[in-house]
């Protein structure tokens, strides 16, 4: 190693500058990479497009927010409100679950699908693999909406009862919140 | 250190210095994401990045950092990469970043870059520290991928080869049967085997670690020994 003797203000001086260039780099990079996050934003639309493409609530056409309400949206068929729809976040095992719930109007559930999830690779993941685990959640009222174990009517996902667990009492959730906003 | 040929510097990278199986550096991230071979690419490919920029910018910069201060120089410009592989991924392979997680902001405090950056980059030149970074990477590659495809076989019963390829104009990570010219190549590859879970949480890297590691080892003493023996030593 080539050995120089500095002095604090040369040091100072070089590292200031090696900051100064990471920074402008950095700052292109975030320019380009933010122009391409907000393509791909407006590509996936707001919450309603998404609700309507994932088809929670399946006879909807269109999805619009409740007036006063940040996540439960009116699921319309043509004028008719038949349900509602909505997108959360909910606690999962090991991180956060987002899932989309339709219900219809008397809170009864039409759809849940797991829209992102990080649980454990091969068994909490099933969630989100395997199709008949959230399938189940169709025309299931609040009351049911419990893993048999504790007398629901939701089957677990054998080997990843937490995570079922925790997608069922999410749903429970989202559920209620759609009903705080609705009323 | 004795002077090597550019392909001698990248063959030493992939096994004598084999930062996985031979130098045990790493193992945070080699744990957390060699759960499927699609995840090991996707990190093999990010670490690539940083490595090669860190090892080539602390080479062209060796005689300037003041060596008080060297490490605080290292890590920025190992972050400056980081940052920028990470906003990148975010931006163009969305769901290799939700994949990857923390794990590739964590690349900055991943001991092997840094750990190259002051043993190797910061005293060689700009060539040898390529070949270096390459062969690195490509040992790192290598052992992540080969982990990824152990613990997603005997994990889920299955291995799902991908590739980074571009399709219909979007660049994403694709099963190696839709890129042209591999066709023929089943996906995912079934094995019949009971999927055994364990191997795909920590402890199943950790016993995959453990058994390649051994027989890495056996296959070195093995060829030593041969070695030792044509020199005419008695064993």
């Amino acid at each position: 190693m080539a050995e120089t003797k500095d002095s604090i203000v040369m040091i100072l001086f070089k590292l200031t500058l090696i900051a100064v260039v990471a920074a402008v780099v950095l700052t292109a990079t975030y320019g380009v990479t933010q122009e391409q996050l907000a393509k791909l934003a407006e590509a996936a639309g707001g919450p309603d497009k998404q609700l309507l493409e994932m088809g929670v609530v399946p006879d909807a056409t269109k999805f619009k927010l409740v007036g006063g309400g940040e996540i439960c949206y009116e699921a319309y068929a043509g004028s008719d409100l038949i349900g509602y729809g909505a997108m959360a976040e909910v606690q999962g095992m090991q991180d956060i679950i987002t899932l989309a719930v339709g219900v219809n109007t008397d809170f009864v559930v039409t759809g849940v699908v797991v829209v992102s999830q990080k649980e454990t690779p091969g068994i909490g993941d099933k969630i989100q693999k395997d199709e008949g685990f959230v399938a189940q959640f169709a025309g299931v009222g609040l009351d049911g909406l419990k893993l048999s174990d504790d007398g629901g009517e939701i089957d677990g996902i054998s080997g990843a009862t937490i995570s079922s667990g925790y997608v069922t009492a999410g749903v429970v959730e989202i559920i209620g919140k759609m009903q705080q906003e609705v009323s | 250190m004795a002077k090597k040929s550019f392909v001698g510097e990248i063959i030493r990278g992939i096994i004598k210095d084999n930062p996985v199986f031979v130098l045990v550096l790493g193992l945070c991230p080699v744990l957390a994401v060699s759960t499927s071979f699609a995840n090991a690419l996707g990190m093999a490919m990010a670490f690539t990045f940083v490595m090669l920029g860190s090892n080539i910018f602390v080479s062209l910069l060796r005689k300037q950092i003041p060596p008080g201060v060297r490490i605080p120089i290292f890590i920025l410009i190992i972050c400056t990469f980081v940052t920028m592989i990470d906003m990148m991924l975010e931006a163009f392979l969305p769901p290799m970043y939700e994949a990857l997680g923390i794990f590739v902001p964590l690349i900055v405090v991943n001991c092997i870059v840094i750990g190259r950056a002051e043993a190797f980059a910061n005293r060689n030149p700009v060539l040898p520290s390529i070949a270096d970074g390459i062969g690195i990477s490509i040992g790192f590659a290598a052992a992540l991928m080969l982990l990824g495809s152990i613990r997603e076989i005997l994990g889920t019963g299955a291995l799902k080869l991908m590739m980074l390829w571009s399709k219909d104009g979007e660049l994403g990570f694709y099963p190696l049967s839709d890129i042209p010219g591999f066709s023929f190549v089943p996906n995912p590859i079934e094995f019949s085997i009971e999927p055994a879970t364990v191997m795909v949480t920590p402890p199943g890297a950790f016993l995959t670690i453990a058994a390649l590691m051994l027989l890495f080892k056996i296959m070195g003493d093995r060829k030593r020994m041969k070695q030792l023996k044509k020199e005419g030593y008695e064993i």
